[in-house]
């Protein structure tokens, strides 16, 4: 729930941005022709943005699922400022087309903007064409009343309603985000390391996630197990007195190696399975046994490791099994458990036996 | 607009100097204490991590902060609600792309170029004097490497394969005003 949360943020915030700097185009536009330097430098972000509507390389399936996931915010967040999504909201087609035609959406919501007197005579020309070509898109009531308004020059009530539109606009437009590509780098390192957080959380404490196990480490990365996997090979060599070269080669070479050779094993049973979040799991249910292994090298004693190994044993298998579990057909989920739980017991040996 | 030019055209510098240092020092880092540990260091556990480490931090570094600051590209991948791997790729606009510098874009493709021949070339030698382990290092090394190679170069065909849909729809759309304004005039 609380990723599911963080995506739908962040796909709300893009398009609450998007359309709140589509808004802002015709103003900057304006300032423009005065040639000022400060504003020259806002001009990229805006045009940035504009290539954000064209789809990459996603699939026809889940371009429609995007379509669908879209048109819901937009009914959430702008059901009253913007009359032109209403019409189109029932209809998926209609709203892949305005998808396809983002550049003519775009003069939809300069009209707000056209009424006041002062801005109509800097108004460039060419913005015209644009202006006629969004009229078969809006409803006929909507079409006879732009119609209505373009011969009158200054009507009364729809200056007012422009300074409506600009204030509330201009208000939610400070606490807009920047977009990833030209965020400060502090704030890249504080989401990544937010990222590794919740990942070791997920591991740690008791899955949320454990009765949809799809949805773990969705955000995955590989810095965790890389850093796991190197202090499990520096504590066992640290604790071997002689070949600690070897020891260290050894254990990186059976982690790095069992995680590729799992998850291939996984995708051979015919699992629905993603490489990298894959390793990423098995990296991250490494650390208890991390933590067993730094105990084992403190104490001495043959019995407190064993007991130690076995419950830092149990309770990696019992982090990484709902998510293995998931990932195959249930009639062959021993098959793909087995495994992780064989790699997992080899460490487990490794920590005892290394004195 | 020529005199401006010709005093314009020596004087242009590295845009983003900082950015450019951190590119190349990671890597010359990870490069330079993996060739020169055998000559001060007799443990493989210390040059496996702190190569391999250095090698990760410069992997995040281009990925990050100086592809988008050089040459105005990122790339990152996710997972979407039906559990699918989707690649991400994020571009600034062909006029900003064009406004770039061209010596940061220079410097950012030839290094990213460069450090994976040199690791490349490191790991033949490895292979020579059957050295396994340390051919694990330039493994992990290599790999990072040509994964940023890869990001990078998908998400430039990226950027101008949307410039591409932009500028048709900019046609379409003005051919469909000009189509609409003569039906209005009939």
């Amino acid at each position: 729930m609380r990723y599911y949360e963080t995506t739908s943020f962040r796909v709300r915030t893009l398009r609450h941005t998007f359309i709140l700097i589509l808004f802002y185009h015709r103003p900057l536009c304006n300032f423009d022709f005065s040639s000022s330097s400060d504003l020259n430098l806002n001009f990229p972000q805006i045009k940035a943005f504009d290539l954000n509507p064209f789809p990459g390389k996603n699939k026809s399936t889940n371009h429609h699922r995007n379509l669908q996931y879209l048109s819901g915010e937009e009914k959430m967040s702008h059901n009253d400022t913007i009359p032109l999504y209403q019409s189109s909201q029932s209809d998926i087609d209609e709203i892949e087309n305005m998808m396809n035609d983002s550049f003519q959406s775009g003069p939809g919501t300069v009209l707000p903007a056209r009424p006041p007197s002062p801005i109509r005579p800097s108004i460039p020309v060419s913005s015209s064409p644009f202006v006629q070509s969004n009229l078969p898109p809006l409803p006929p009531s909507s079409s006879s009343s732009t119609q209505k308004v373009m011969p009158v020059p200054a009507p009364p009530p729809l200056p007012s309603a422009g300074n409506e539109g600009n204030k509330s606009i201009g208000g939610s437009g400070f606490g807009s985000p920047p977009n990833t590509l030209t965020e400060p780098v502090w704030d890249t390192v504080k989401r990544d390391l937010s990222r590794i957080v919740s990942n070791l959380k997920l591991v740690v404490f008791p899955n949320p996630y454990r009765e949809d196990p799809g949805k773990a480490l969705r955000d995955w990365d590989l810095w965790g197990p890389f850093f796991f996997i190197v202090f499990l090979g520096l504590t066992l060599s640290w604790s071997a007195s002689v070949k600690k070269s070897e020891v260290f080669a050894v254990a990186f070479a059976l982690l790095a190696a069992g995680a590729v050779i799992l998850t291939l094993n996984v995708l051979l049973l015919g699992g629905h399975i993603i490489f990298f979040q894959s390793l990423s799991l098995l990296g991250y249910c490494l650390f208890p046994l991390d933590v067993g292994a730094v105990i084992c090298m403190l104490k001495d004693n043959v019995i407190l490791k064993m007991v130690v190994v076995s419950v830092t044993l149990a309770w990696s298998s019992w982090a990484a099994y709902p998510f293995m579990s998931a990932a195959v057909n249930p009639r062959r989920k021993a098959l793909a458990l087995y495994p992780v739980f064989l790699m997992y017991v080899s460490v487990g040996f490794l920590i005892i036996a290394i004195n | 607009m020529d005199p401006n030019n010709q005093i314009q055209a020596p004087v242009e510098n590295y845009a983003n100097p900082r950015t450019c240092l951190f590119h190349v020092l990671f890597k010359g880092a990870a490069l330079a204490f993996y060739i020169l540990s055998a000559l001060f260091f007799n443990s493989f556990v210390i040059i496996f991590v702190v190569t391999v480490l250095l090698a990760a931090l410069d992997f995040w570094v281009v990925k990050n902060v100086s592809g988008r600051i050089l040459v105005g590209l990122r790339w990152w991948n996710e997972i979407n609600d039906l559990g699918e791997s989707v690649w991400k790729f994020e571009s600034l606009d062909q006029e900003s792309l064009a406004r770039m510098n061209k010596k940061d874009s220079w410097l950012f493709w030839w290094t990213l170029y460069l450090a994976a021949a040199a690791w490349f070339i490191l790991g033949v030698f490895s292979l020579i004097r059957f050295q396994a382990d340390y051919l694990l290092v330039v493994g992990v090394c290599l790999s990072l490497n040509v994964a940023n190679i890869i990001g990078f170069t998908k998400c430039k065909k990226d950027a101008k394969k949307q410039f591409q849909q932009f500028a048709s729809q900019t046609i379409a759309s003005r051919f469909q005003s000009t189509v609409q304004s003569a039906f209005t005039l009939v």
